[in-house]
């Protein structure tokens, strides 16, 4: 037994069940004697919690299909960490665990299984392993492995959406297209797109009766998930609050300067996925800025980003692109707040 | 009376841990005779002579390997005379035992202060929790005219020189200095005490105030000991079974002792802390209704009354910082921890951590409690600040020029 433990290729994921189901044993250095009892575990799975909301809708709409998606996705996420584990000696972090949350809950739910399959494993290892893992990525994983599909397969990711509630009868179905009308090209914010009136209500659109990514249509859901995961802390509220407040500021203005082109601020935070990307990718600290004014320049960012794609461009949503670009602005970002706020020493000692 | 108020961003509340001191006091009789270094009245004794027998006047930092200066603060430079009582570490010596007994001593010990130091000006802290002992000392320091009161946000590290005195008096503190090289003499309730003892009652300060506190003592008490009792009479008689880490007055930033050790006038509280290996089945699904924690993940966040359970486990796997930001939320300095943690990480050091005021960190070690990553914020710092000294980007550069430091000395030291 102890043989196997110490197997090159068992080792992580042996070790990753032991503290996972039997926690550390390990205790403090001098220094503080003690430490709080928040670890990265229970960060990780607070994250999942919140998203359970979500995507206990999409197994509701979607029926069976939707736990196929959710499954696989972990089962090939947490296989590539294992992988990389085995390769660079390391452990198998518990960061998987949201990537593999997020990642199907931002896929139409008539995705081939293995288009999801390469997304996540292109997402997890070119979004996380090659920067060095969990705390080290400048990218949303799960984003890497979505805009990975988006530009490969773009037939799928943008015109093949299901009435929700398919599932109603059809539970067990995982081919949409032998159920009648239930493929759907039009998203609410293909309407808006092409400038015709919206035929959901708004508390359609809160509870999900709108189709969508298989966990971005229940936004009520997901409202009181990031409430949530703000009241535990485990996220901050910064980058939440200035992402929607630019985004419904500058749809003000902008639909009353150009109706046509920029849809009314209630469709823009209602459709699509802002309110997924506002509370559960953007917010990801690892990817995101970490001083407090850059989390607000951050979120004003994404913003800004989030109205001119969809209305300027020939894309539908912009939440994902958004997020991606000002992933990769962060560290900037940060660098320009530290520079404001740490000034030179020089200067210092003169004043 | 006028009470001025302070507050300070950062910092952390902690909320009633298991194994607080009972508010009893009572007399210990060590088995053995001690023979400790006990202040004795001789002749015309004064408060300045008490406080040099404690140490207090001493311009040698404390703890500090930066600074080497010799030699003790004359009574004239003394400004300022600040008496701490505040009361926001997760064990405290409970000052309202101590001074329901003692309410006439202590205002005595204040009285010979002032005789000796006339030109400093008092200023007592408090903790806005302690509000009885507000009122019980209020009315009797009103009486003596000289005395102010200044209350402070009753949250860690609220017990640190290093953050009052900037709250109170708006002076830069160069962390690792003794408070006598600014002028200040920072003292405690025990330390008012002894210089009652000595100067007004002529009587030798042979006791002194010690609460056992935390899981690991059979009794948690507040024991008037006998300064120089071996640690050993102690775990002797009160010592629970276990593996068992003794340390010294702080859970934060006490150093361990072992059963060799002796009960200096410096010990205030001993907690005996269990240590903890014991691995929990799902420790991260847990409720926690008895678990402290900086976040509001655990249950114990609604019951804040509930009692905190205290040991040593890391809680956790040691992981790569996903900057969570809860260092910096706690950091009653102003600094951030986790970027002060990667240069030092990365091995990058240099004068860029100067300028992120890394010689502004007080050491109060909460960075270190909150992170849930397990990463040993503090002592990164602590070693980038030493390599940023071996690489001459001193303190002395930046942080001195803003200080305003005495150097006159009462006693040059011969022969040194």
């Amino acid at each position: 037994m102890n043989k196997l433990k110490e197997n090159r290729i068992v080792k992580p994921a042996w070790e990753a069940i032991d503290f996972f189901l039997k926690g550390s044993a390990e205790v403090t250095a001098a220094g503080p004697h003690i430490r709080e009892a928040m670890d990265i575990k229970r960060y990780m799975i607070f994250v999942v919690l919140a998203l359970l909301p979500a995507a206990g809708a999409a197994i509701y709409n979607y029926g069976i299909k939707a736990f196929w998606m959710i499954f696989f996705s972990y089962v090939f996420g947490i296989t590539t960490e294992w992988i990389f584990a085995i390769v660079k000696k390391g452990e198998i972090h518990e960061g998987i665990f949201v990537t593999c949350m997020i990642y199907p809950l931002i896929l139409p739910p008539t995705i081939p299984l293995w288009m999801l399959v390469v997304g996540i494993v292109f997402g997890v290892f070119f979004g996380k392993e090659v920067f060095g893992g969990t705390g080290r990525n400048i990218f949303n994983p799960a984003l890497v492995g979505r805009l990975f599909i988006t530009i490969a397969f773009p037939f799928y990711m943008s015109s093949n959406f299901v009435n929700p509630l398919v599932s109603r009868g059809n539970f067990f179905t995982t081919d949409f297209s032998a159920i009648p009308d239930a493929i759907t090209s039009a998203t609410p914010l293909t309407f808006l797109k092409a400038g015709e009136p919206m035929v959901y209500s708004t508390w359609q659109l809160l509870m999900g009766a709108a189709p969508g990514s298989m966990g971005e249509t229940f936004r009520l859901g997901l409202i009181i998930g990031g409430i949530f995961l703000m009241l535990t802390k485990v996220s901050s509220w910064r980058i939440p609050a200035s992402y929607i407040g630019t985004v419904l500021a500058l749809s003000s203005i902008g639909h009353v300067l150009m109706p046509e082109t920029i849809s009314a601020p209630i469709y823009q935070i209602l459709t699509g996925g802002l309110l997924f990307g506002a509370f559960f990718m953007a917010t990801d600290p690892v990817s995101s800025t970490y001083t407090k004014s850059g989390k607000v320049i951050f979120g004003i960012g994404l913003g800004l980003l989030t109205v001119l794609i969809r209305s300027f461009s020939g894309y539908t949503e912009g939440v994902m692109f958004s997020i991606i670009l000002m992933n990769a602005f962060g560290p900037l970002i940060d660098s320009y707040v530290l520079d404001r706020k740490y000034k030179p020493l020089l200067e210092k000692e003169v004043a | 009376m006028k009470v001025n108020h302070k507050t300070f961003a950062g910092g952390y509340k902690f909320d009633n841990f298991e194994g607080q001191p009972s508010k009893e006091l009572m007399l210990f009789k060590p088995v053995k005779d001690v023979t400790g270094p006990v202040i004795e009245p001789s002749g015309e004794v004064s408060a300045s002579d008490v406080l040099n027998a404690l140490n207090l006047t001493d311009f040698s930092g404390n703890k500090s390997t930066l600074v080497n200066t010799k030699g003790e603060i004359k009574p004239h430079n003394v400004k300022d005379i600040i008496v701490s009582i505040v009361e926001v570490e997760p064990y405290d010596l409970p000052i309202i035992a101590i001074l329901t007994e003692a309410t006439k001593k202590f205002i005595k010990g204040l009285q010979n202060l002032h005789e000796s130091y006339g030109n400093a000006k008092v200023t007592l802290i408090l903790d806005e929790n302690q509000s009885a002992l507000i009122q019980r000392l209020s009315k009797e320091i009103e009486k003596l005219g000289w005395v102010e009161i200044c209350t402070i946000a009753s949250k860690y590290p609220a017990n640190f020189k290093e953050l009052t005195i900037p709250a109170i008096l708006g002076k830069k503190y160069p962390v690792g200095y003794s408070p006598a090289h600014l002028g200040i003499l920072y003292l405690s309730a025990s330390d008012v005490l002894h210089v009652s003892t000595v100067v007004s009652e002529k009587k030798a300060a042979e006791d002194t105030y010690v609460a056992l506190s935390g899981p690991g003592w059979k009794e948690n008490r507040v024991l008037i000991v006998p300064v120089g009792t071996s640690i050993r009479e102690l775990t002797n008689k009160y010592l629970g079974d276990g593996e068992i880490r003794l340390i010294e007055n702080s859970l934060l930033t006490g150093s361990v002792l072992t059963e060799e050790d002796i009960v200096s006038y410096d010990t205030t509280v001993i907690i005996a802390l269990p240590e903890d290996r014991r691995r929990q089945t799902l420790f991260f699904l847990r409720a926690g209704k008895n678990t402290d924690s900086f976040s509001n993940t655990f249950l114990s966040r609604l019951l804040p009354k509930a009692e905190k359970t205290v040991g040593t486990n890391l809680h956790g796997e040691r992981r790569a910082c996903v900057s969570c930001t809860y260092c910096e939320s706690v950091c009653p300095a102003g600094l951030i921890p986790h970027l002060l943690h990667k240069h030092a990480d990365k091995n990058i050091i240099n004068k860029r951590l100067a300028e992120y005021n890394i010689f502004d960190c007080i050491e109060c070690g909460l960075c270190n409690y909150v992170c849930p990553s397990k990463i040993e914020v503090l002592s990164n710092i602590k070693i980038a600040k030493e390599e940023l000294e071996k690489a001459e980007i001193s303190h002395n550069k930046y942080v001195i020029p803003q200080c305003d430091l005495v150097t006159e000395t009462r006693e040059v030291a011969s022969g040194e």
